[in-house]
């Protein structure tokens, strides 16, 4: 049965209507596919809203569109996009739910459902509520909501100002298909927008972040570089420290200030103290100490000075091996690892002091010298009266009687004043002697035989003179140097006899056969020993034997100053002067004087150019040695020389020789018959024939002596060869 | 009668000096320092000074070089007790200036006199 055009028609118009809503459908589809693809090809939110529009065009007339968006905590609607006849503005609209206006926008968020309204119901609405529009009231106006997980983000709306059946509920529901993929669209892309604003800002702090990682890191390389700078200029302190530390001269110690315990010493304290390292860590502070509790007050001290150096002038320290020094300490407190350190470093100053009290002894001798001469010369007119008007009275007074017997006592007393004022004088003129090269031995032997003369029989004199050396002194000093010590060597043997020895030798001393070293230097010395078997010294008092006064015979017998002033004379000239003594074992001084490289000698050997002659000469002394070298040195010079160690025999053979002299030279001290005597004796005989006196060190003439005797010249020994060879030949040419 | 100048500071010794010489025979002058050595000399006929050197006033060694230049052919004898540098260096000096003997006070009276009378006598 076929259709009717009815059914037919119905059928069709059904089926167009299939199709239709098959297009309509498409259509939509269309637009979904668009709106989600748009998320993914647009770069921003605004290009995604223009998208949606163009896309909703497709579908529903969207001439007059919006999308706007709510912020529920803003409580606001912000349109996003508009397109729209009118010119007016879409602005944010601010607290919406209290607004008086009324919004469809809002009413749509609020009842999150779709809204389809005409002009008439609005204007009713409107009127029934009291409220006024939110901008212009539209013919017709859709709004649907868009949700994302079920809460209402914005609306979508549609409006005609111009159709009030632009649109029906069949847009509505076309608008309500799409609202959904809108909503996700926009919230992706927001969320998209979000996350790359994020991005960009996270971005933006991982710069600024790296910026300031860079910035740090260059800080830390150069903290590291500081750091590394400062350790290394630690480490080469802490080296230069070490090397300081162990190179100081002075002995240097490092110790716990609590435990006192040693922790490091430098090399100059394991030399001072005598210790080695490890014996010296296992060692506390007041090990080293003679003086126990002195050193806990000085380490209280310098624990209370903070990191100020404190000096300790003189602490006594004893050493491994027993023996103590004064040493000068300065200490200062550090803090090391947390504790208390002290460093010290101890100098010994044995020397030092040695030298200040030799300095004090010095200026001691140079104050009495000083005041001894000053004090002699009025001690000197005194005695001068005391003596004369002692004399006047002795003249006065009867012979043996007990006056005179007392006058005389009080002339001893006064002798023995005069001779210590003598002394006190050569004491205190020590520096102004009159210096010249002396031949030592020949004032020895003079010496020996004025003392010979005084000595008693009990005292034996023993002498080996052996060199002819000569140093440069004071003949007058020497002299009364060899007196002082054989004096006081007889007296040390006055009561029971005993044997006085001279000895006088060459001696040359390197550094390390020097007696000692710090008095005299290493070279050739003229050794003069005077020893005797008396009484001795006392071991307590052989230090003060050299001191002025000091004296160990009774009150009144000895001046003190004899071994003083030998002592002084004996260091002006660079000599030493030892002293060896025992009680009961008799007293030995050894005696170094520097010997000098003579002119003497030298000259010796330069006969050649010295005046010379054939003359006959007569030479008389009674010091056989001394006689004879004159006789070998008058031959050196050409002349025939007659030998005479006895004066009388001299005068007996001139008497029957006289014409067989052309000069007669003789001694001024000799026994029997001095040599002025002789000389005057010779003139007597021949008063053309020249006489030339000499004599030791000590005699003092006077010239008008030598005129009333008639001598032609006198000389003082030592006589230099070339002086000699000179004043003969002038005094042979003279005559004749 | 010959006639001495004792010139001397000390009043002691020059009164013990006085009465040595006078026993000897001589006549006697005192002076207490050289300016009045130097004017008795002058006022007076005097054969010998004796005279000290380290005095107040005018000392022995200005008196001396004094008196010999003006008067070259007298006759001196200096005595001293020293001073500092010890006797013998102010005597060397005065010796130098032309006094004839030299004596270091405490005096050896023989000596003295023994001087004394040889320059008077000659």
């Amino acid at each position: 049965m076929r259709p009717t055009n009815e059914k037919l028609e119905q059928r069709i118009k059904m089926l167009e209507q299939e199709a239709e809503r098959h297009r309509q459908s498409e259509s939509i589809n269309k637009t979904l596919y668009a709106i989600s693809n748009a998320v993914s090809t647009t770069s921003n939110l605004t290009e995604l809203y223009k998208t949606i529009h163009i896309s909703l065009s497709h579908i529903i007339d969207v001439t007059n569109f919006y999308i706007g968006l709510y912020h529920e905590e803003r409580d606001s609607i912000v349109i996003l996009f508009y397109s729209d006849q009118t010119s007016d503005d879409f602005k944010e609209l601010v607290n919406i739910s209290k607004s008086d206006s009324l919004s469809l926008t809002y009413e749509v968020v609020k009842t999150r459902k779709p809204l389809l309204i005409q002009k008439k119901d609005l204007e009713a609405w409107l009127t029934r509520e009291n409220r006024k529009p939110c901008g212009r009231i539209p013919e017709i106006w859709i709004g649907v909501p868009l949700k994302i997980r079920n809460k209402v983000m914005g609306v979508i709306a549609t409006q005609s100002y111009t159709n009030s059946n632009q649109y029906t509920q069949k847009d509505v529901d076309l608008l309500v298909s799409v609202s959904n993929q809108v909503a996700l669209a926009i919230d992706r892309k927001k969320y998209e927008e979000e996350l790359n604003i994020h991005r960009n800002h996270l971005e933006i702090l991982v710069n600024n972040r790296t910026a300031e990682l860079t910035e740090l890191n260059k800080e830390l390389q150069k903290e590291i570089d500081d750091r590394k700078y400062a350790e290394q200029s630690l480490s080469e302190s802490e080296n230069r420290y070490y090397q300081l530390f162990e190179n100081e001269l002075d002995a240097t110690i490092v110790f716990d200030a609590e435990t006192l315990q040693f922790e490091d010493v430098n090399k100059a304290a394991l030399e001072l103290y005598g210790y080695s390292k490890e014996e010296f860590i296992n060692l506390k502070a007041h090990d080293i100490s003679t003086e126990k509790e002195k050193t806990k007050t000085d380490l209280q001290k310098i624990k209370d000075s903070e990191s100020k150096t404190v000096r300790v002038p003189v602490h006594y320290f004893k050493k491994k091996n027993g023996a103590t020094f004064p040493g000068e300490v300065n200490s200062s407190a550090f803090a090391s690892g947390g504790r208390k350190k002290i460093i010290s470093s101890i100098r010994d100053i044995t020397k030092r002091l040695k030298l200040e009290k030799e300095l004090r002894q010095a200026q001691k001798m140079e104050a009495i010298g000083t005041l001894a001469g000053g004090i002699a010369h009025d001690f000197n007119n005194i005695l001068s009266s005391i003596i004369g008007f002692t004399e006047l009275a002795i003249d006065d007074t009867s012979e043996n009687t007990l006056l005179q017997d007392n006058l005389h006592e009080v002339m001893i007393a006064s002798s023995r004043a005069r001779d210590l004022v003598q002394q006190i004088l050569t004491f205190s003129r020590q520096t102004e002697q009159d210096q010249k090269a002396v031949q030592i031995k020949i004032i020895v032997r003079e010496a020996i035989k004025l003392l010979r003369a005084t000595l008693p029989s009990t005292i034996a004199i023993r002498q080996n003179i052996e060199s002819d050396s000569m140093i440069m002194a004071d003949p007058i000093q020497i002299h009364q140097v060899i007196m002082n010590l054989c004096t006081n060597a007889s007296h040390a043997m006055i009561e029971k006899g005993g044997v006085l020895e001279v000895n006088l030798e060459d001696v040359e001393f390197d550094k390390w056969s020097i007696p000692q070293k710090k008095a005299i230097k290493p070279g050739k010395y003229l050794n003069l020993t005077v020893s005797d078997t008396g009484h001795g010294i006392p071991r307590s008092i052989i230090t003060r034997i050299f001191d002025p006064f000091f004296t160990t015979k009774p009150q009144g017998e000895g001046s003190g100053m004899g071994l003083s002033v030998v002592h002084g004379i004996i260091t002006d000239l660079n000599g030493m002067i030892l002293p060896f003594s025992e009680s009961g074992k008799g007293s030995t001084f050894k005696i170094y004087f520097p010997v000098i490289e003579s002119e003497y000698k030298q000259n010796t050997d330069d006969g050649a150019t010295l005046p010379k002659g054939t003359e006959c000469i007569l030479l008389i002394d009674d010091e056989h040695q001394v006689a004879k070298m004159g006789g070998q040195l008058l031959n050196s010079l050409g002349y025939d020389v007659t030998i005479k160690t006895n004066s009388i025999e001299a005068f007996e053979l001139f008497t029957t020789e006289s014409g067989n002299f052309d000069l007669v030279i003789t001694d001024l001290t000799m026994p029997n018959m001095s040599g002025d005597d002789l000389t005057m004796e010779i003139k007597k005989i021949n008063p053309h024939t020249p006489v030339i006196l000499y004599s030791g060190f000590s005699t003092k003439i006077n010239e008008k002596r030598i005129q009333t005797i008639g001598a032609d010249a006198f000389v003082t020994k030592p006589i230099l060869k070339k002086d000699f060879a000179k004043l003969i030949r002038e005094i042979l040419d003279k005559v004749n | 009668m010959a006639k001495i100048l004792i010139i001397d500071d000390d009043v002691q010794f020059r009164k013990m000096l006085s009465q040595v010489l006078k026993r000897a025979g001589y006549e006697i002058s005192e002076a207490e320092d050289g300016n009045e050595g130097t004017r008795i000399y002058e006022t007076e006929p005097i054969d010998l000074v004796i005279t000290d050197l380290i005095m107040p006033k005018k000392e022995g060694i200005e008196t001396i070089s004094e008196l010999k230049k003006k008067y070259p052919d007298i006759k001196i004898i200096a005595i001293s007790g020293g001073g500092r540098v010890g006797p013998e260096s102010y005597l060397t000096f005065a010796e130098k200036l032309g006094a004839l003997y030299t004596f270091s006070k405490p005096l050896d009276r023989d000596k003295v006199l023994e001087a004394v009378h040889e320059l008077i006598s000659e």
